[in-house]
């Protein structure tokens, strides 16, 4: 196991180096130039060929490509992730600010995808052909399929300006005023959870009927086991490997933000920050939150592998 | 099994209604209603094409009755400030707006573009036009408690003049004459300085706070002498403001503060205006505003603050927009009118020349080249391009309407031969295309032609690498100097040189574009219209009737 896990590490620290080499060269390859680009028409009209070589350098721009890597790699070390051209701030400062949003977020999405999904696809396995199977199947069907800003103009306009029982837009922390915002990340968290419940409670329902087959699960039943042992105590344990996995790759995901929740409920996450980043050609900010989030992912792939090994002894030894 | 499944159902649903069902947010902080205050409001949007109207279920003039303290503004806006905000030398120009609660300028342009007093109280200019001395204004405080005064406006205007900013580049030096007067001295007068004044240009902030604190600590703080104080900044999504109880006008402001709230989706913007989770909408396209306009109990304000125009490469020899008569035969064929029926909202109107109707520049009996398809085959043909050629057509900012609009113009364009290839210009192109020029390719794009219009023919066709494929007129240089040179504006020197523009068909107006807000009507005397340029409101007077 200890050597497993020794392999997966490595193979995670090589992956980020490697996401930090293409993001680097990625943007400096896009076409632009990034200090005409943050520049205003007025900084356009009066800016002269001395004072754009100031600004090169003040970002570094005029150093040889190798060594703008260097120093942005030895700030990453640092904690310092570089200084955004746009914003005239700290990247560090700008990430931090909205990486706690974004994982409130998509935790609680995450984790009410699981609690509705997982629940929702064994039902489906254990009554196959049922009503309530239908139902479900036809419910995560369109789950899978709803786009998640449609659904949040639709809940915005039922619950906010019809029923007036929720506010539209905005987040706020909730160790500032807890009930306000549980309120406000009512909608998106369900519009962001609808995709993972869906999922979920398919890949589940898949999983189950699958386990549910095998032998030993026919030899409990002829054991006289009640149903509940023989779902919870044999088929679940093993049905959830693959769930485990497919949550785990949801999970990594949830770093990045969602730019269409956030966009349409105005919330200061991470996934409105990296668009505007792109857009705006903010090397700086493209390439802090790109390797937040292959850190994070890498990270989460890295669990997910060894708690995978746990779960199954097959991976381990083999 | 079962019971699991049923316990975490009833505990879902139960923790959904328990939240679900709350009182609705609200921001507004309690209003001390005081009425100590007695005057009329003033009624905003006097002129063309200043547009100014209420539902018709409220009445339409602003009570007269006592003016009311407290509550706070709340202001919808698709987005904030992304420059410096206290610190003018970095503050972007389209960021302008968003600071006025906090940043005065020394003057201000009203909205016919003439200037007026702020915190400089008069001026003068020298009779050989080599400086101009500015009177301040006495017993005003910067919100760090130190005073306003001719070292304050010389260490402000020094600074605009060391980094270059428009209007600050001919000034050679600024001195002190006594305690509150500054001479700016200038090394080729410019009448736009009173424009450039009453922007970013003119912006006073604290020396004492900028000495002590840095230029990157203005990033996010503000230092001014405005009505109102920075008291939080989270970029992206909100800007708040609270009274400066120490502002120089003595029983200003009304309002307890003014919230910006950054809501980027056009839906929510509505939706949040409509539940009355904000007072004010500042929508940035004609579709929401047209949504918005006639919502009952609320105003509807716009004006025309540019034109979308087409700009041709004319500069460059070997294209064909370099010829006049292809230029001419472009605007002949485009049927603006029709192109408005459809994607003007019923708000935005078609564009025969450059400058905004009632502004300085605007010829009102200009002889327009209305659509006709006809003459423009006959222009393209004399032109020699009987038939036709190909050509790029290029927009700037991917939004829908303008998108239709690019294909609108493909359309009329292809009726008489003229091929388009359509494309969109990202920021690093654009960039690009401003700075080291475009070819074979019109690019449909924002004017800002607001206020004295001599500003934008400073910005389009002077300043050297910047706009480098435009050309205008022959004699365009001349009348500018002419224009620029008077010791105040003279209109009919502004509408020669308009007209020199018209008939070289250096740039091809489409449509006007403008700004406009809507708000419920408790909200009185903003002013919005009564000033132009990026400063064009007033949050000392605002007041709210709820």
């Amino acid at each position: 196991m200890t050597t497993y896990i020794i392999r997966r590490v490595g193979l995670a620290i090589l992956v980020l180096f490697i996401v930090s080499i293409i993001v680097f060269l990625a943007m400096r390859l896009l076409p632009g130039d990034p200090i005409l680009m943050w520049m205003t028409s007025d900084d356009l009209r009066q800016i002269s060929p001395e004072q754009l070589a100031l600004l090169r350098h003040e970002y570094g721009l005029d150093k040889p490509i190798v060594m703008q890597y260097l120093d942005w790699l030895n700030g990453v070390f640092h904690g310092d992730l570089g200084k955004s051209v746009r914003y005239h701030t700290s990247v560090t400062s700008e990430v931090l600010r909205r990486l706690p949003i974004t994982l409130h977020l998509g935790l609680s999405a995450f984790v009410l995808g699981f609690i509705i999904g997982i629940p929702a696809g064994v039902i489906c396995a254990i009554r196959r052909g049922s009503w309530i199977d239908t139902i479900v199947t036809t419910l995560t069907n369109i789950g899978i399929t709803v786009p998640v800003f449609w659904l949040g103009i639709l809940m915005i306009y039922v619950f906010s300006l019809q029923l007036k029982l929720l506010p539209t837009y905005g987040y706020t922390s909730p160790f500032t005023d807890f009930w306000l915002s549980t309120r406000q990340l009512i909608m998106p968290v369900i519009c962001l959870a609808v995709f993972p419940i869906a999922s979920t409670a398919r890949q589940t329902r898949s999983s189950m009927l699958e386990v549910m087959r095998q032998d030993y699960i026919r030899t409990a039943w002829s054991k006289g086991l009640l149903e509940r042992a023989v779902v919870m105590r044999h088929a679940l344990k093993n049905g959830l490997i693959p769930i485990v996995t497919f949550s785990g790759l949801g999970l990594g995901g949830i770093l990045g933000g969602s730019v269409l929740i956030e966009s349409v409920f105005a919330i200061p996450g991470m996934g409105r920050l990296t668009v505007a980043s792109v857009l705006n050609h903010d090397f700086a900010i493209t390439q802090g939150v790109t390797l937040v989030i292959a850190a994070g992912v890498v990270l989460v792939n890295l669990l997910v592998d060894i708690s995978y090994a746990w779960l199954d002894p097959r991976i381990r030894l083999g | 099994m079962k019971k699991i499944i049923l316990l975490s159902a009833i505990l879902l649903i139960f923790t959904m209604l328990l939240l679900g069902c709350g009182g609705t947010a609200t921001t507004t902080s309690p209003a001390s209603q005081t009425p100590t205050v007695t005057g009329t409001p003033t009624q905003a949007g006097a002129t063309s094409p200043i547009a100014s109207t209420q539902s018709p279920t409220k009445t339409t003039s602003t009570p007269t009755a006592t003016k009311k303290y407290g509550g706070v503004l709340r202001i919808l806006d698709m987005r904030l400030p992304t420059g410096s905000l206290g610190w003018p030398a970095k503050i972007n120009n389209q960021d302008a707006f968003f600071l006025q609660p906090a940043i005065e300028t020394l003057i201000r342009i009203d909205a016919k573009g003439v200037p007026q007093p702020q915190l400089a109280t008069s001026w003068e200019v020298a009779p050989d036009r080599s400086s101009i001395t500015l009177k301040l204004r006495q017993g005003v405080k910067f919100h760090d408690g130190t005073d306003f005064n001719a070292q304050a406006a010389k260490f402000n205007l020094d600074s605009v003049r060391e980094a270059k900013l428009p209007g600050a580049t001919n000034w050679t030096s600024v001195e002190i004459l006594d305690d509150y007067t500054v001479k700016i001295n200038i090394s080729k007068w410019e009448n736009l300085i009173f424009g450039n004044l009453g922007g970013r240009t003119g912006m006073m902030v604290s020396p004492t706070a900028i000495q002590k604190n840095g230029v990157d600590w203005a990033a996010t703080n503000i230092a001014g002498t405005g009505p109102f104080k920075l008291t939080n900044f989270e970029r992206d999504t909100v800007l708040e403001f609270k009274k400066n109880e120490n502002y120089w006008q003595t029983g200003k402001p009304y309002l307890d503060g003014i919230k910006w709230i950054c809501i980027p989706d056009t839906m929510t913007q509505i939706s949040t205006f409509k539940v009355g989770d904000a007072d004010l909408i500042q929508p940035w396209n004609g579709q929401v505003l047209s949504q918005l306009k006639g919502l009952p109990g609320t105003v509807f304000q716009y004006r025309h603050s540019g034109v979308f125009v087409l700009y041709p490469d004319a500069a460059n020899a070997d294209s064909p927009f370099s010829k006049k008569l292809v230029r001419e035969a472009i605007e002949y064929a485009i049927d603006k009118d029709a192109m408005m029926k459809i994607a003007g909202f019923g708000i935005f109107e078609s564009a025969y020349q450059l400058p905004c109707p009632a502004t300085i520049g605007y010829i009102p009996d200009l002889p327009i080249r209305k659509y006709d398809p006809v003459k423009a085959k006959l222009l393209l043909g004399q032109a020699g391009y009987p038939d036709g050629f190909q050509c790029t057509l290029s927009i700037t900012i991917p939004a829908p309407d303008i998108k239709d609009a690019q294909v609108a113009i493909q359309g009329f364009l292809s009726k008489i031969g003229i091929t388009c290839n359509l494309e969109y210009a990202d920021p690093a192109k654009y960039s690009d295309y401003m700075t080291k020029g475009w070819h074979n390719t019109l690019i449909y794009s924002p004017a800002n032609t607001e206020g004295n219009f001599t500003s934008s023919v400073q910005t389009y066709f002077t300043i050297p690498n910047y706009y480098v494929s435009l050309k205008g007129p022959a004699n365009l240089m001349d009348l500018y100097n002419e224009a620029i040179s008077t010791p105040n504006v003279e209109p009919e020197k502004v509408q020669k040189l308009a007209r020199a523009i018209f008939d070289d068909a250096s740039l091809i107006p489409v449509s006007y574009m403008g700004t406009g807000q809507v708000y419920y009507d408790y909200l009185h005397d903003a002013g919005f219209l009564e000033y132009s340029s990026q400063m064009n409101f007033s949050p000392e007077n605002a007041w709210m009737s709820k």
